[in-house]
């Protein structure tokens, strides 16, 4: 089956990376405190913390490479991952409402999330997405979206 | 023209004040009762609340108005923060008539209603007489008041005899896993664990034996009793009705329920087997009905289509329902692929191997001996291989999957709402795939496809999806 068509924002690259340094940080807390009260022996606290860097770093490339979505004839169609690997379908006209959202995160790097649901609940989110995209993508979903009655 | 008001409407029958006060009664105050001892201030400040427990109800009654207009039921009250909802018909998934003992007592019953999407019930009617709900009810299915379900001589689906009752109850949900747990302990144990255990107990003389029987025995008498009390009661005189294009399900000895469902709200309708109904030939039915909302526990019982029944009546059952041909509806179900046994029995290792470094780490050499756990562990993977089965290609979605209890789910296209394909590591080994259904509350999961197959099907069930009928 063919991925979809579009990549997301660029900038979503940065988001990550950001959320990563931020988990790396608390790892390297958590690790510090471990060798200080002898827990860990220095040797593994390092090993630890430059794993958890390398992992931070080289993720979201990958992820982000792996990130697609696509609005097609019909639905909206999203993939995502390589270790677990998700593909999502919205038809439209199941559609019940879209939603865009933007965290602290989100914010600082002006991107916004897409939330799209059906009467089975919250059925895709599609990250990182540019202010216009975003507002777009929202705006021609909910005009799509469906007057099926469950 | 003007828009249909409350405020001219009626008032519930008075006996919701006590049912009110009863149902706040036993939230709140319960638990101060003892503090009543203290005396003192406490005493008077507790009685100041009493006084005032006592008098919301009645406030609450005075605000609290409903008006049925053709199409709609608008509802208003509310003592410090006035509300007003106005429910349309068309939305209406569901109506229950419950009689609680509370209820009993003063001749009346409760009218709930249920919207989809709604995180709780939309309207409570706690206290009516039978003859007013009866016509709220009426109002809300939009049937003619000529139409009275009373005269009109429904087909019954189903009716539970006692007899039936008392089956359901030993087979039920409880009942079967102590029966599993026992089955596996005698396969378990090495002959001479339990001759030298027994060996032991002769030494402590037949008092030690009698000991252990009769405390064995007394588990699962206790265990069938609370299953059989529970069942009998809850489901007493469990009759459904087909009436017109709506099911009616009537139920209960203490507290009576009668519940409606239009037929176009279901869900999703499922086979229920579990192990020790599955080796009788029995299963039980369930629906799901958006929008339900309630206590956990009431949950299931309301979902319940058919407690007990032999499988090819619950078969039948379910094709009267969807309005399909029952031989259609089991058949052919496509198995799961071998790679999809490879990768439960990989987990069944794993689970295994683990019991055995635990042992290991925990005794000494003799804790492998806890390697064992992995038989168990292999048949039980086998069993949930064996379980799996889909169908996606036909008017109905049939998704099964399941060991302790074995659940086939039977869903309408127009109801599926979003698709999913899902690949774990391990599946992509085995080249599988998951696919997921969501519908309303649930998300139906065909595990472990050939990975060719679930996206050949991913694609054509989305593409079925949209021009299916709305």
């Amino acid at each position: 089956m063919k991925a979809p068509a579009h990549n997301l924002d660029r900038r979503v690259l940065g988001l990550w990376w950001a959320a990563s340094a931020a988990l790396v940080a608390v790892i390297a807390i958590g690790c510090g405190v471990a060798w200080f009260l002898d827990l860990l022996p220095p040797p593994f606290a390092v090993l630890i913390v430059l794993v958890a860097a390398a992992l931070g770093g080289l993720v979201p490339p990958v992820r982000y490479r792996l990130w697609a979505y696509e609005i097609r004839a019909h639905d909206l169609y999203t993939s995502r991952g390589g270790l677990f690997v998700t593909r999502t379908l919205i038809p439209f006209d199941r559609i019940q409402f879209v939603e865009t959202r933007q965290g602290p995160l989100d914010r600082a790097f002006s991107l916004h999330q897409l939330v799209v649901y059906t009467a089975a609940g919250q059925a895709g989110r599609i990250p990182g997405l540019g202010d216009e995209e975003a507002g777009s993508l929202r705006e021609e979903l909910s005009r799509v979206a469906g007057t099926v009655s469950v | 023209m003007r828009a249909p008001s409350a405020s001219e409407g009626a008032r519930l029958h008075p006996a919701a004040i006590a049912v009110w006060f009863i149902e706040e009664g036993r939230r709140l105050g319960l638990g101060l009762i003892p503090l009543l001892a203290i005396g003192g201030r406490v005493r008077l400040l507790l009685l100041a609340g009493l006084v005032v427990a006592a008098l919301a109800p009645v406030v609450r009654w005075l605000r609290f108005r409903y008006h049925t207009a053709p199409g709609t039921l608008v509802v208003e009250g509310g003592v410090v923060n006035r509300w007003r909802r106005t429910i349309p018909a068309a939305r209406v998934q569901s109506i229950d008539i419950v009689q609680k003992l509370r209820h009993r007592a003063f001749g009346v019953v409760e009218l709930r209603i249920e919207v989809a999407g709604g995180s709780g019930t939309e309207a409570s009617l706690v206290a009516l007489t039978p003859q007013e709900a009866e016509r709220v009810r009426r109002s809300l299915s939009q049937e003619g008041v000529a139409a009275d379900p009373e005269k009109v001589a429904a087909p019954v689906l189903v009716r539970m005899t006692p007899r039936d009752l008392v089956l359901a109850g030993l087979t039920g949900g409880r009942v079967a896993v102590i029966a599993v747990l026992l089955g596996y302990l005698q396969q378990l144990a090495p002959d001479d664990f339990i001759s030298s255990g027994a060996e032991r107990l002769v030494d402590m003389g037949v008092g030690g034996v009698w000991l252990v029987i009769s405390s064995i025995a007394g588990f699962i008498v206790v265990a069938l009793a609370i299953s059989l009390g529970a069942t009998v009661v809850t489901l007493w005189d469990f009759t459904v009705e087909r009436s017109g294009d709506r099911l009616l399900i009537t139920r209960g000895l203490l507290d009576r329920r009668r519940s409606q469902v239009a037929l176009n709200r279901l869900q999703a309708v499922t086979l229920q087997e579990n192990v020790l109904r599955r080796a009788l030939g029995l299963a039980s039915v369930t629906v799901v009905v958006a929008g339900r909302a309630g206590p956990k526990e009431e949950q299931h019982e309301t979902s319940l289509l058919l407690p007990t029944g032999t499988r090819s009546t619950a078969v039948e059952l379910i094709a009267a329902v969807l309005g399909t041909d029952a031989s259609r509806l089991t058949e052919d179900l496509v198995m799961a692929p071998r790679a999809a046994l490879w990768r439960r029995l990989a987990y069944a290792g794993l689970v295994a191997t683990a019991a055995g470094v635990a042992g290991v780490a925990g005794l000494d050499a003799r804790g492998a001996a806890a390697l064992i756990v992995g038989a168990p562990a292999a048949s039980v993977a086998w069993a949930a291989w064996r379980a799996l089965g889909h169908r996606v290609d036909r008017p109905h979605l049939v998704v099964r999957r399941g060991v302790l209890v074995r659940q086939t789910s039977f869903v309408a296209l127009p109801n599926v709402q979003d698709l999913r394909l899902t690949i774990a590591p391990l599946q992509r080994a085995g080249d599988l795939a998951t696919l997921v259904l969501g519908i309303p509350k649930q998300r139906l999961k065909a595990v472990d496809l050939e990975r060719t197959r679930a996206e050949a099907s991913f694609e054509q069930v989305a593409d079925r999806l949209f021009t299916a009928p709305a």
